[in-house]
């Protein structure tokens, strides 16, 4: 099961704006395994969104653009396809969850006609088939009264039930792969749980790899295999999931994982917040981006941007702390 | 916590909406956003109250501050009913009671300076009358939350989120107030920002004093910063006591569900769901019964018949179910 199915190296996303060039996106590496899950972590401007855009290819056309870097989704180079290539893969080939379910449903067509729709802009059969394969992925996305429900319109279904239609219509083309934005991010806990089962059973039956948008560590533990840490555009950590949260590397995952207040944790001392803000991301590219807001910051992270290296198999860090020679112990050095 | 004074208490409050019918002569209907609400807040303890989206958190939140009337039921601050003063009183108390809210874009208005929103509660209640006095202590209060001399004529759109809800904070402390109810003020921050507003609302109650009423949805946070923990289902309080026991020995099935539903702390928790069916019942139209009965797993005939009240079942630990009866 360790066929690569989406790889991207490199990848620079930039934004040309009046006000100067937003690097959104500047580095990026990743690779996704056939069936397996990815989780992509950060805070907002971090590039998450931009990341899983570039790859869709969905950047406003006029001030985002895709300036290095490649994409490569099984043996097909993304960048190089041209407007209908990239149509046909939309859909087909990868599928989209974005965050605000009741948004990313027309609210003035019923879920019916959005579904049939969807289905029969990319394949070739009749209207009354494709209702049918719609009836079917609603019922498989749990949907009670699935019939009844594809004559309703979007306002007459909660959160929880208008993200599981925005599943449904994801699977029913079968993609390979499921990008998914903070699915869970606009719902309740007890809703969220519902939608990540149902998430996590869909990709056992069909063995869609998933890339998974959120904010919330929780749920990357939860679901998926590997994840990735980002801040600033950058990558600054990826690694297995379990490897990960056994032995991070980067200062701002270390921050990451500390200014969570735990559930199990009894005790009531002050968070170990990462003081100061995220930088502004036109002015970031000749430093390390976490330099101001890092404990162990030296003049090298001042200097020049630290690499992406792999330091353990499968752990790659970008940080000039941590190299095969020196290593940072996580507090070590730092009074209290 | 010895003394255990009652600063803020609410008896039996129940709220409702009126909401026009879709048909236009049809019967007019009515939404219980809360129901025989019973709480107090002692002094110096943060009151954690956690529920999901349309359980009520936030209209109990309103209610305290007065920007709804409950429809039965009272709020007594200090002993004295807060929705019974008038006139002059009656803005006396408002001092006492602030409250900071969610999306920190849009409670600042963007056509003032910082400087402006935090001394206008000064002015508003006449605290100070000289523009010096006042300059001097709106410069103290940016400082006591983190912010600088700098900062004072900036516009709201300037800030960064983290920063605004600073600023709301500040605002709210400005009147020397006795409780500050906060509804979910840190969900719409980032992670680190996240920490570093918990932090500042740790140490102001520290230095100040402060009681506050802290409503959130995320109980990771609600049972760091809170002594005591309020669960809230479809406008009722369905079980109330100190933070750790809810972790430690959750009663209601609801409370259960919910903690069983939060994602798990590290990829080695491999936890047992307990997943709720289907989703919450609507708040319109009569409620008969126990407000989880049609999700519960552990559902008897007489939870469909009568709703189970908040009894005291030792330690504190009030539980509304009749599991423990």
């Amino acid at each position: 099961m360790s066929e690569v199915l989406l790889k991207v190296e490199n990848l620079k996303t930039y934004f040309y704006q009046a006000s100067g060039i937003s690097k959104a996106v500047d580095g990026v590496s990743f690779s996704l395994n056939r069936g397996e899950t990815m989780g992509i972590v950060g805070e907002s401007g971090s590039g998450k969104s931009v990341t899983s855009s570039s790859i869709m290819r969905l950047l406003p056309a006029k001030t985002g653009k895709i300036i290095d870097g490649t994409i490569l989704f099984g043996d097909t180079d993304i960048r190089s396809l041209n407007k209908r290539e990239i149509l046909s893969f939309r859909g087909n080939d990868f599928a989209m969850i974005f965050q605000n379910p009741m948004t990313s449903l027309d609210p003035v067509f019923k879920v019916g006609k959005q579904m049939t729709e969807m289905i029969l802009a990319h394949r070739k059969i009749s209207k009354r088939e494709a209702w049918d394969i719609a009836v079917d992925a609603l019922s498989q996305v749990g949907i009670p009264e699935p019939e009844k429900r594809m004559n309703s319109y979007p306002h007459e279904l909660s959160g929880g039930m208008c993200q599981r239609v925005i599943i449904a219509m994801a699977v029913c083309s079968n993609p390979k792969l499921i990008i998914a934005d903070e699915p869970t991010t606009a719902l309740d806990v007890t809703v969220q749980a519902q939608v990540l089962e149902l998430l996590r059973e869909l990709q056992k039956k069909k063995g869609t790899s998933i890339l998974l948008i959120t904010h919330n560590l929780g749920v990357v533990w939860e679901m998926c295999d590997t994840v990735m840490v980002m801040y600033a555009g950058k990558t600054v950590e990826y690694a297995a999931c379990k490897e990960l949260y056994a032995n991070p590397l980067h200062p701002y995952t270390w921050g990451l994982l500390d200014s969570m207040p735990k559930l199990s944790s009894d005790s009531k001392k002050e968070l170990a917040a990462i003081p100061g803000v995220p930088p502004d991301l036109r002015l970031t590219g000749s430093c390390c981006n976490f330099y101001n807001r890092c404990p162990y910051c030296t003049d090298l992270c001042r200097e020049s941007v630290p690499p992406l290296t792999e330091l353990t198999p499968g752990h790659f860090v970008a940080c000039h702390r941590q190299s095969e020679t020196q290593r940072l112990e996580r507090g070590g050095g730092l009074d209290g | 916590m010895d003394e255990r004074q009652v600063i803020l208490q609410v008896q039996d409050v129940s709220k409702d909406f009126d909401i026009k019918s879709k048909e236009v002569f049809g019967k007019k209907q009515t939404l219980h956003a809360l129901t025989n609400v019973n709480l107090s807040v002692y002094r110096g303890e943060t009151l954690g109250i956690i529920g999901e989206s349309g359980c009520g958190k936030s209209t109990l939140g309103r209610c305290m501050v007065r920007l709804h009337k409950p429809t039965r039921g009272s709020i007594l601050c200090d002993g004295v009913d807060i929705f019974a003063l008038k006139g002059e009183k009656q803005r006396d108390l408002c001092r006492d009671i602030q409250m900071i809210f969610q999306d920190p874009y849009s409670s600042l208005d963007p056509r003032r300076t910082a400087a402006y929103s935090v001394a206008e509660p000064l002015k508003v209640h006449g605290i100070l009358k000289n523009q010096d006095a006042i300059d001097e202590r709106v410069l103290e209060l940016m400082q006591e939350v983190g912010l600088d001399l700098q900062h004072l004529s900036r516009y709201p759109h300037e800030f960064s989120g983290g920063q605004r809800q600073r600023i709301n904070i500040a605002r709210a402390i400005a009147l020397n107030p006795k409780v500050i109810v906060c509804d979910e003020p840190v969900s719409a921050l980032d992670v680190s920002i996240q920490a570093q507003v918990i932090n500042l609302f740790k140490r102001l109650q520290r230095e100040h004093g402060l009681t506050y009423v802290f409503i959130s949805h995320d109980l990771g946070i609600i049972k760091y910063i809170s002594d005591r923990i309020a669960i809230m289902y479809l406008g009722r309080v369905v079980e109330l006591c100190s933070a750790e026991a809810i972790y430690r020995k959750p009663l209601h099935p609801y409370t259960k569900a919910l903690l069983s539903a939060i994602p798990p702390e590290s990829p080695f928790d491999k936890k047992k769901r307990m997943v709720l069916e289907g989703d919450i019942p609507s708040p319109i139209g009569a409620q008969i019964g126990c407000p989880l009965a049609g999700r519960c797993p552990s559902c008897m005939e007489r939870c469909k018949q009568e709703a189970p009240e908040l009894k005291d079942r030792g330690e504190g630990h009030q539980v509304a179910c009749f599991l423990y009866d």
